[in-house]
């Protein structure tokens, strides 16, 4: 159950970081954006 | 379209991309290295034979068993506790690719932390295989973690409390296999496989339990045995047939005091003779430099010369450095012994093992030449 | 005034980047040498038995090399009794006091005592046994494995109480051990080994 909800979590701020992205006018600051993105996806598939 | 959403799209197709390729990379660990069954092994069971709770989890792991013609003494050995320490893994895939044994029984669990051979510690730069070359081509192995998976048992506490006594440690202890005896049934993951490993034990009154494991050369318990009181006499007699074979190794009392390692734990909750070895292996200390494959196998490091020129370490180290077939010699050399001292210190408990490969050999002709063929 | 402030910054860390690169060098050389050069101090051989049977053996430090001469010991066929943790109370009717000599924070550990109440309970059982007229042999065992900050402690504590001092090799490279001997007019055998330990040993008794 736990890791369900951590997932949920996890789901969530990752939308919350591609939402960031794609309002961000600046590539720059996209990157920014994905870089924090591919570990939370990682996880959210509980590779790593 | 907007220019920023055109370079979202890109960028996020760019994320995606480098999440598949890290992804299939960190899941090839799952792969597991082919381990062939010598002539020796009369059964492979799994460990959830011991506690079914462990049955189709990571936890679950093989355990070879080597059953003499003759009825006789019982030992376990104990490898990939700490996945991060290739000897004690190496050294156990030998002994089930080679030994026969006449009387008695030998159990080999080589992956005893299976989860932890699923990943390897994140920014240590660790290589995830290393290679050894054999007379019939090349055989891989993975070089994992010290603990489990966190995939596999999360979160960590921030403190982790050792369930039997108290004890205190840092909060990521609590996924160390050795830090989680004698284990519980409805504990965590860690302590689940420790449970079954101590049930194991029990039910198949097993006479003597070798836990194999590496140190970091500037750790002071290094090149040594570590030996539960009840373990000491045989202990003693192993540290002075290798001394005197010129085998440097010291030898160490497990403390009352320092609770979840199996020379405590396995010792005061079973009957068997507890005891854990130790050789020297760079690529997992703190001091190394460049951490390759080179460095598992060769164990030769600048850095820890400069450490030992500077009196830092606890083992000689110079340019040759430690090889892996020097450390995997050193734990069959002691395995052996230890066979020899149990079955003259307690006739019932006598063992007699052939094919383990002899230290002197061992260290001239490589680990390669005692590992078999793959089908 | 800045171009001023940035020289002395530079020249700061220049001396600063020269002083540790000295300093390393000169450790690097010093403690190669050290490890390189085996310090041989000239020490009394024993010529003849100094020793009778009971035994007593104990340990200074708390290592497990005291099992290791028991495991000796026993094999030898010789008669003693082990306590780890002898007080100066214990030894009955010993004859010869035989303490292995050499720390190991895991043996205090076991033993559940501190390295300071160590060196007491040694120093209280070896003025003890001298009182008593026994003969002490210390051995030395574990090499240069046995030597460093806490076994020293012990070295320092008991050597110069010993009648008799026998040393695994490895253990006197920079010729602390045989020093103390040299000191104190002890008598004393360099062996190559643990096993070898046991002959220097058994020369002691009749």
């Amino acid at each position: 159950m736990i890791t369900w909800i951590y997932r949920l979590i996890v789901l969530l701020v990752s939308i919350f970081v591609v939402v960031n992205l794609v309002s961000k006018e600046k590539i720059k600051d996209q990157a920014n954006a994905v870089i924090v993105l591919i570990p939370l996806l990682l996880r959210l598939l509980m590779i790593k | 379209m907007k220019r920023k959403h055109i370079s979202a799209i890109i960028i996020l197709i760019g994320a995606l991309i480098v999440t598949f390729y890290s992804g299939r990379m960190f899941l090839s660990m799952y792969q597991e290295e082919p381990i062939v069954t010598g002539p020796g092994v009369s059964s492979v069971v799994k460990l959830s034979t011991y506690f079914p709770g462990l049955e189709g989890s990571y936890g679950d792991t093989d355990v070879y068993i080597m059953k003499g013609r003759e009825p006789g003494g019982s030992t376990l050995v104990l490898g990939g506790t700490h996945p991060n320490e290739p000897a004690a893994y190496i050294a156990s895939v030998v002994l089930i690719e080679n030994v026969v044994v006449k009387k008695g029984t030998l159990y080999v669990i080589p992956r005893s932390n299976r989860s932890a051979f699923t990943h390897n510690d994140p920014q240590e730069g660790a290589p995830q295989r290393f290679y050894i070359e054999t007379p019939f081509g090349e055989r891989w192995f993975r070089f994992g973690s010290r603990a489990t998976n966190p995939v596999h048992q999360w979160p960590d506490p921030d403190v982790y409390i050792h369930a039997a006594s108290g004890q205190q440690l840092s909060g990521s202890e609590t996924r160390n296999l050795n830090r989680g005896y004698p284990g519980r049934a409805d504990g965590t993951f860690t302590e689940q496989v420790c449970y079954a490993i101590r049930n194991m034990i029990n039910t198949e009154g097993i006479d003597l339990s070798i836990d194999l494991h590496e140190a970091s050369p500037e750790y002071p318990v290094i090149n040594a045995i570590v030996a539960h009181e009840r373990a000491m006499p045989i202990a003693a007699d192993v540290a002075i047939t290798m001394q005197s074979n010129e085998v440097n190794i010291g030898l160490e009392p497990s403390p009352v005091n320092l609770r979840g390692l199996t020379h405590r734990e396995l010792g005061d909750s079973t009957e068997t003779f507890a005891v854990l070895m130790e050789s020297a292996n760079a690529s997992q200390g703190r001091l190394r430099g460049r951490t390759d494959e080179a460095l598992v196998l060769s164990g030769v490091d600048p850095m820890y010369e400069k450490a030992a020129d500077l009196g830092r370490l606890f083992v000689p180290y110079d340019e040759n450095g430690h090889p892996l077939e020097v450390r995997v010699a050193r734990h069959l050399f002691g395995i052996e012994s230890f066979i020899i001292s149990m079955s003259s210190y307690d006739g019932n408990k006598a063992m007699i093992v052939s094919e383990i490969p002899s230290y002197q050999n061992m260290v001239s002709r490589g680990v390669g030449a005692y590992l078999l063929p793959v089908e | 005034m800045r171009k001023l402030s940035l020289l002395i910054i530079i020249i700061a860390a220049a001396s600063l980047f020269t002083i540790g690169c000295g300093g390393d060098e000169s450790v690097s050389k010093t403690s190669q040498q050290e490890s390189a050069v085996s310090v041989q101090v000239s020490v009394k051989a024993l010529e003849g038995p100094i020793a009778e049977t009971p035994i007593i053996l104990t340990s200074a430090g708390q290592s497990a090399d005291v099992k290791m001469i028991e495991s000796l010991l026993k094999k030898g066929g010789m008669e003693y009794e082990i306590n780890e943790v002898l007080d100066s109370s214990g030894l009955g009717e010993a004859r010869t006091l035989v303490i292995a000599i050499g720390g190991s924070s895991k043996g205090l550990g076991a033993a559940g005592i501190d390295a300071e109440d160590e060196i007491d309970r040694i120093d209280a059982l070896l003025k003890e046994a001298a009182a008593k007229g026994l003969t002490i042999i210390g051995m030395h065992i574990g090499g240069e494995g046995r030597r460093g900050e806490l076994s020293d402690k012990f070295i320092k504590a008991s050597v110069e109480f010993v009648d008799y001092l026998i040393v695994v090799e490895g253990g006197d490279k920079d010729g602390m051990l045989s020093g103390i001997a040299a000191e104190n007019d002890i008598f004393m055998s360099r062996v190559g080994s643990i096993v070898d330990s046991y002959g220097a040993l058994k020369k002691a008794f009749p």
